[in-house]
This record gives C-alpha cells, sequence and structure tokens, in this order.
C-alpha cells in the first residue's frame, strides 16, 4: 500500500514513525532539488544554442525566459518561502505548487520534442534526446524520497516521447513506444525500491537509538532505585527502630498489669508479634548497612578453634532439641579474616542447616586444602535444595517451599547476609545441594601462622580499670577502707595511705607500678591539705600532670572556690559510686592539659 | 535514683518513663527532648544521680552534649542510651566518661537490671560493643589524644573542633557554654591564624597543617 507520499509499507511501520519517513524524505529531497537548479539554468540554454539556427530566435527565447521565470519562482519557493514560513499547511502547499511548477518545465520540454523535425534537424534532435533522458534518470535521485514528484515530472516527460514516437515523425515507430515504456516501467521499478529502503533505513537508525536510549534510562532508573532503595533503610535505620523500641517498653508494662489469663495470652501473642517485628528488622537493617558500605573489615589472624568454639556454645543446645547431631571438630589452625564477620557469617549458616534440617546430622569439616588456603565445610541432611532454585537462594526473600511465607520457617534473608558478608570479606563460597539429600557449604579461607599476643596490641578499652594503680589518701580509717573496698571491686589495685608521706613510703618498700591516679580527702590532719599531698606525690614520681581528685565534706563557699580556681576536681561525700567512676574514667582519658 | 533522659523521640521517652516508674527500681524519671530542655532541667534540679543520653540527636549531638556538660563542670556520671551502635562514637562518648552503653533494644528487665549496678559503679557495656571497640583503628580513636596545642589556644583548638563537626556558632555557644559573641571573635582569630575564607576552607587549612 503506498503511502500518499511514498511507497513503505503503511503497517509496517507505526504512525510516528511514518511521520519521521516523511520528515526526512522531505529534508532529502529538498536539498537534492536544490542542487538542481543549476542544472535547470544551463540545460536549456544549451538546447537553445544548439537550435538557435533550426528554430524561430523569438520563440526560442520566449521559451528560455519561461523556463528562467520558472525556476527563479522555484528557488523563492525553496530558499525563502518555505524556510520563512510557518503555515501548518505549508509542506502539503509547497509540494503541490513544486509539482505544478515543474510539470509545467516538463511540459515546455515537451513541447520542443513535438515542434521539432527529428529527421531534418538530427543534431539538435540527439542532444534534446540526451539532456531529457538525462533528466529523467538523475531525477531518480529525488524520486527515491519523493515518488510523486518524479511520477508527474517523468511521466509529461516520457509520454510526451510515447506520443511523438506514434505521430510525431510521418509513419507511426511502435518499438519505439514500446521501448519507452519499458524504460519508464524500470525506471518506476527503481524508485520504488529506492524508496522503500532509505524508508527502512531512517526506521532502523531510529529504532536503535531509541533502544539504546531507553536502555540507558532503564539502566539509570534500576541503579537508582537500587542505590535509593539502600539509602532509604541506611539513612532511616536509626529512626525505623525508635517506635518498636518504644512499644517493647509499653508492652513489659502492659504485662505486668495484665493478671487474667486471656489478657496473658493475648499480651503473649502480641509479644510474640513485635519479636518477630523486631527480627526481620535487624536483618533488613543488616542488609542494608552491609550494602552501605558502612562496615569496615579487619582481617587479623583467627584461631579456627575460636570459631568453633562459638559455634559450639551457640548452637549445640538448638541443634540438640531438634534431635540433630552437630558434630564439630577442634583444629589448630588459624586463618585470616575479620572475626566479627566470621563469627556472623557461621552463625548465619548454621541457623540455615539447623533450620532446613529434618533429622540426621550436621557437619563442620576444616580442611587444610593447600598450602595457604583452608577450607571450613558445613554439610548437613537436610531438606536440599533442587538444581533449579539454587540460583535463587542467596537473593533476599526467596525461600524454597515457603511460598505461603510461614515465619517459623525463617525469614529467607539469612543466606543474602552470608553472600554479602563473603563478598566483604573475599571469601569464596560454593555451595553443592541434592534434594532430600542434603546441602554442603564450603567456605574457603586465607591460613595464616599462629599469633601469640596479637591482644595486647588491641584498643585501650576506656571501661577497664585493669593495670590502673589509684592512690588514696583519708584520714578516716572507715572511709579509707570502704574507697578501697569499691576501687578494687572494679579492677583496679589501690594503695591506701592517711597521708603522702605513707604513700610515697609504701611506693618505695614495695616498688610497684607507678600510680595512675590519686584520689584525696581535702581535710587531711595537721592541716594539711588534699592538694597538698597530690603535689607532694606528683613531685615524688616526677609527673606533674597526674590525674587527681579531691573529695570533701566541706561545703564552705571560699573553700569550694578556692579549690575550683587552683584547678582541682572536686566531688562531695557521701561518694556515689556512678559518679566516682564516672570521673575516674574521665581523668584517666583525659588528655594533658 | 534520680535519672534524666535526654531524647529526642518523644515515643520512646514516654515508654522508658512509665516502663522506668512501674518496675521495682525506685526512680523518679525527668525527660528532655533536647539539649536546650536537658540543661533547663539541669539548672532547676541539682540532684540527678544519672544521665541516660541518646547519642544521635537532630539538633545537637549526645558527645557535644558530653562536652557540654563537662564544661558546666557537672559532675554527673553518663548512660548512653541509644540504638545507635557507632563504636567509634561510643568510644568517644566513653572517653568523656561514659559509665556505660544501653542499646535501646534492650528490655525492661535487662534495663533495670543494668541502671543497678551502674548506680554500684559498674560498667556496662555489651560484649559485642566492646568487641568491636577493641577493634578500632588505633589512630583514628585516639585523635582526641595525640593534639598538640602548639599555635592555638586550648579554647580556640575546642572551637576548631566544633566547627569541624559542622556546628553553628551559636551551637557551639551552646556547648561550651559561652555567649556567640565570644564564640565569634574566638572564630574570627582562627580564620585570621589559618588565612581562611570560611569555615570549610578553615577546617581544611588546619588539617593541613596538623591543627586538627
Amino acid at each position: 500500500m503506498a503511502n500518499s507520499n511514498g511507497f513503505y509499507i503503511g503497517n509496517k511501520y507505526d504512525q510516528q514513525e511514518i511521520a519521521l519517513i516523511a520528515n526526512e524524505h522531505r529534508q532529502a529531497s529538498i536539498i537534492l532539488l536544490s542542487g538542481t537548479f543549476i542544472s535547470q539554468f544551463l540545460f536549456p540554454a544549451f538546447v537553445v544554442i544548439a537550435f538557435w539556427s533550426s528554430m524561430p530566435h523569438f520563440q526560442l527565447l520566449l521559451w528560455l525566459a519561461a523556463h528562467y521565470v520558472l525556476t527563479l519562482i522555484r528557488i523563492y519557493f525553496t530558499y525563502y518561502w518555505y524556510k520563512h514560513t510557518k503555515l501548518v499547511s505549508k509542506n502539503s502547499k509547497f509540494d503541490r505548487i513544486t509539482i505544478i511548477l515543474s510539470v509545467t518545465q516538463a511540459i515546455l520540454w515537451a513541447y520542443l520534442i513535438l515542434q521539432i523535425d527529428f529527421l531534418e534537424y538530427l543534431y539538435p534532435s540527439i542532444f534534446l534526446l540526451v539532456v531529457i533522458f538525462g533528466h529523467t534518470s538523475g531525477a531518480l535521485g529525488v524520486g527515491a524520497y519523493w515518488p510523486r514528484y518524479y511520477f508527474f515530472y517523468t511521466f509529461v516527460l516520457l509520454s510526451s516521447f510515447f506520443i511523438f514516437a506514434l505521430i510525431g515523425s510521418g509513419k507511426p515507430s511502435y518499438f519505439l513506444a514500446f521501448a519507452i515504456f519499458c524504460y519508464a516501467a524500470f525506471l518506476l521499478q527503481i524508485v520504488i525500491t529506492f524508496n522503500e529502503r532509505s524508508a527502512e533505513n531512517i526506521v532502523l537508525k531510529f529504532r536503535n537509538e531509541s533502544l539504546a536510549k531507553s536502555f540507558e534510562k532503564q539502566r539509570l532508573h534500576a541503579e537508582k532505585l537500587a542505590a535509593s532503595r539502600r539509602n532509604l533503610l541506611a539513612a532511616t535505620s536509626h529512626d525505623l527502630r525508635q517506635p518498636l523500641q518504644a512499644m517493647n517498653l509499653f508492652l513489659s508494662v502492659l504485662n505486668n498489669r495484665s493478671k487474667t489469663p486471656e489478657n496473658k495470652h493475648i499480651f503473649n501473642q502480641l509479644e510474640e508479634s513485635a519479636k518477630g517485628m523486631g527480627e526481620l528488622l535487624n536483618k533488613v537493617l543488616d542488609i542494608s548497612k552491609l550494602d552501605s558500605e558502612t562496615v569496615t573489615v579487619l582481617l587479623e589472624p583467627v584461631a579456627m578453634q575460636s570459631l568453633l568454639d562459638k559455634v559450639n556454645t551457640n548452637f549445640r543446645l538448638r541443634a540438640e532439641n531438634k534431635g540433630l547431631k552437630l558434630n564439630v571438630p577442634s583444629s589448630e589452625l588459624w586463618i585470616k579474616a575479620d572475626s566479627v564477620l566470621t563469627e556472623r557469617l557461621l552463625s548465619n549458616l548454621l541457623s540455615n542447616s539447623i533450620r532446613y534440617t529434618k533429622k540426621g546430622k550436621i557437619d563442620i569439616q576444616v580442611i587444610e586444602k593447600t598450602e595457604n588456603s583452608i577450607e571450613l565445610v558445613i554439610s548437613d541432611t537436610g531438606i536440599g535444595i533442587n538444581s533449579e532454585q539454587q540460583k535463587y537462594v542467596f537473593e533476599e526473600f526467596y525461600q524454597v517451599n515457603n511460598t505461603e511465607r510461614d515465619r517459623k520457617k525463617g525469614l529467607g534473608l539469612g543466606l543474602s547476609i552470608v553472600k554479602r558478608l563473603c563478598d566483604l570479606m573475599n571469601i569464596p563460597l560454593t555451595m553443592e545441594s541434592e534434594e532430600r539429600v542434603g546441602t554442603i557449604f564450603t567456605l574457603k579461607f586465607p591460613k595464616c601462622s599462629p599469633v601469640e599476643s596479637y591482644l595486647s596490641t588491641m584498643q585501650k578499652k576506656p571501661w577497664s580499670l585493669a593495670n590502673i594503680c589509684i592512690a588514696v589518701i583519708d584520714d578516716d580509717e572507715s572511709v579509707l577502707m570502704a574507697t578501697k573496698a569499691l576501687l578494687e571491686q572494679w579492677g583496679a589495685s589501690i594503695i591506701a595511705a592517711e597521708s603522702a608521706d605513707s604513700i610515697i613510703q609504701q611506693q618505695e618498700n614495695s616498688a610497684s607500678n607507678s600510680i595512675n591516679l590519686i584520689i584525696s580527702d581535702y581535710r587531711l590532719r595537721n592541716q594539711v591539705t588534699g592538694i597538698d599531698a597530690i603535689e607532694a606525690i606528683r613531685k615524688y614520681q616526677s609527673t606533674p600532670e597526674l590525674p587527681a581528685l579531691l573529695i570533701s565534706g566541706d561545703t564552705d563557699p571560699a573553700i569550694l572556690r578556692y579549690v575550683a580556681n587552683s584547678g582541682y576536681t572536686m566531688i562531695h561525700k557521701p561518694i556515689k559510686p556512678a559518679q566516682l567512676r564516672s570521673i575516674i574514667t574521665r581523668k584517666l582519658n583525659e588528655k594533658p592539659e | 535514683m534520680k535519672i534524666l533522659h535526654i531524647d529526642d523521640h518523644q515515643l520512646f521517652t514516654e515508654g522508658l518513663a512509665i516502663a522506668l516508674t512501674s518496675s521495682q527500681l525506685e526512680c523518679d524519671i525527668h525527660s528532655a527532648l533536647n539539649a536546650r530542655e536537658a540543661f533547663k532541667l539541669l539548672e532547676k534540679h541539682h540532684d540527678f544521680d544519672l544521665v541516660l543520653l541518646d547519642l544521635s540527636m537532630p539538633e545537637l549531638e549526645g558527645i557535644h552534649f558530653i562536652q557540654g556538660l563537662l564544661e558546666r563542670s557537672a559532675m554527673l556520671p553518663i548512660a548512653i542510651l541509644s540504638a545507635n551502635e557507632d563504636a567509634r562514637k561510643i568510644k568517644q562518648a566513653l572517653d568523656l566518661g561514659a559509665i556505660a552503653f544501653l542499646p535501646k533494644s534492650w528490655g525492661t528487665e535487662q534495663l533495670v537490671d543494668s541502671l543497678k549496678l551502674i548506680e554500684q559503679g559498674n560498667i556496662i557495656i555489651p560484649e559485642e560493643i566492646r568487641q568491636s571497640i577493641e577493634r578500632l583503628p588505633q589512630k583514628r580513636a585516639n585523635t582526641f589524644e595525640n593534639n598538640t596545642y602548639s599555635n592555638i589556644s586550648k579554647r580556640q583548638k575546642d572551637v576548631l573542633l566544633l566547627i569541624q563537626q559542622g556546628l553553628s556558632n551559636r551551637a557551639i555557644a551552646e556547648v561550651l557554654s559561652i555567649s556567640e559573641t565570644t564564640v565569634k571573635s574566638h572564630v574570627q582569630s582562627l580564620f585570621q591564624i589559618f588565612n581562611a575564607k570560611n569555615r570549610m576552607d578553615c577546617v581544611l587549612k588546619a588539617t593541613e597543617l596538623g591543627q586538627l
């Protein structure tokens, strides 16, 4: 089915594509038509020169003038009117005018054909034929983009020639007429083929481009979705937990107030739901944390035995309650891993194995695979996973055979957490599974040599008073003993005395650790103050910035002001343990000023 | 036991208040939703035994609140009660004298038991948190201790640290309990010392020169 402008098939392309082809074709044909204007000036002039001696000059000049006027009008239409017109119908108007004008030009050519006596004026006749046949084939280019224009133009030219063959020169030449007819058919065929092909090319190019564009758009969209999901969870994880935590508090109050068994039952259900919600939330937030790349991985030497011990303590009971055997070996090997993340990794894998094993056993094996790699193998005799589902088990919320989403079967997040943890630590994980036989997970850790004393390089612990020596000075024996007992209970080693001199003496005799902190009563015997005592010890140890605090029952504002102005910290009796502990911690961690 | 609880989530402060008062722990709990309310309560009552503090609050972060308390020489024991489990922040709080970290996910019983232990001067920190604090890289956790105050005064240094944390002059004034005008003059002299065009520039140049 030919479209009003061309031969591309209507139902092959949609509305938008047809419009696109029409537009592209119009642009191309206008460019080509513009290219013919020079020949529209040159060839009529050549023909006039060739015919000069064989036709009346006035007639020839009039013919030439008509040609030139038409060409000028066309130039005006193409270069000026078309480009500067904003009419909605300008395209069809332009088409009509251009066709009328060029058909008129074709008629001018036809007029010459029918005017001249071919036999008498052989040279100009051949010249004319060459020019006309040249025109019909030269216009093929335009025809490929604008077939209608080409039909009108060529029809006039060739039909005049056809008529000439039949009646122009005395006796009709049917053979020539037939040849012209064949030539016309041939041209028609070329134009149709060109037209279809170019339409196809345009549409293909367009489809490719829009495909690439929409693909890129979809990719960006998907990336954005994934990122926003990650960020949303990471950003809101803090706030997400709040209402749930508040709810748990309210629930505990409710529990104490609901005495009837009926209410107890409802309460238990409520508590169960809250617990489930909390679990789900924590898992989801775990994943978002792993995804948001805020988890720092610290690869360090880890004793395999320490991991296996954790598994034993955390899972033996759970497995045995289900009637499963849990075989955990012992191992002397060390691996390079993040101990906290690896523990989580193992506990997720084991929860999973226990959950999906109804009877039988769970085996853990540690295999020294090569010189520098160790395999940890966890195998169960559980329900297994068929090969079709194995692809999906590491995806979030995917659960084998749990389309009804029974929560007792877990949340389906365990293995996706496992995968993320493995990726984070760069530990290869493989899974082999057979339905109704069991599943084997294999983790491949880098081996490392045992480390003895890496604990000593660890972070200073702000909460620990171990290895801290505190000097306590108080002239009241009972207070002194009570303070000593309290501090010792927190793990500090104490030197207690009623004066600084006595402390210094004890230090000299025992050669024990140097003092890290002084706690002194403000009022000591013989008019000595705590400040004096502190300074004496500081001087003795040559540690002028040794942390110290004063304790006092004084409420005399003058003393308080004096102490405060000398830069000492003073707390008031009776000492509250929490406050004392807090101030000690602060003093020990304070930077020297 | 008189407790000051600071948390921006009202639902949670109400929940905690009801839960604690109806538990066997004898306590009097006062709630504040932000630092300003907290400081007001602290001025009114001088006999709080413990501050329960959330670490992440929109206006003034828990850490800055502790700094503010220290500036006011309030020697109250502080326990962190927070859902935020960022080991670095917790370590900072502990270094500033906080004596407990209580996760919000704990139930009432566990909280009550912990509060009793805290009252006796025990330090309560869950095992996982202890582990992750121990595993913190040394250098970063100790930045507070390694500072050298060669060119700028301690006060200017404090202001600089708070600028780095993105606080406005007003918030800095609140933390350090000094007037906003004083903060402005500190900021001006910091700008001069580091030849800085703005706060960002100031922090960057101070970092380059090893002052941060």
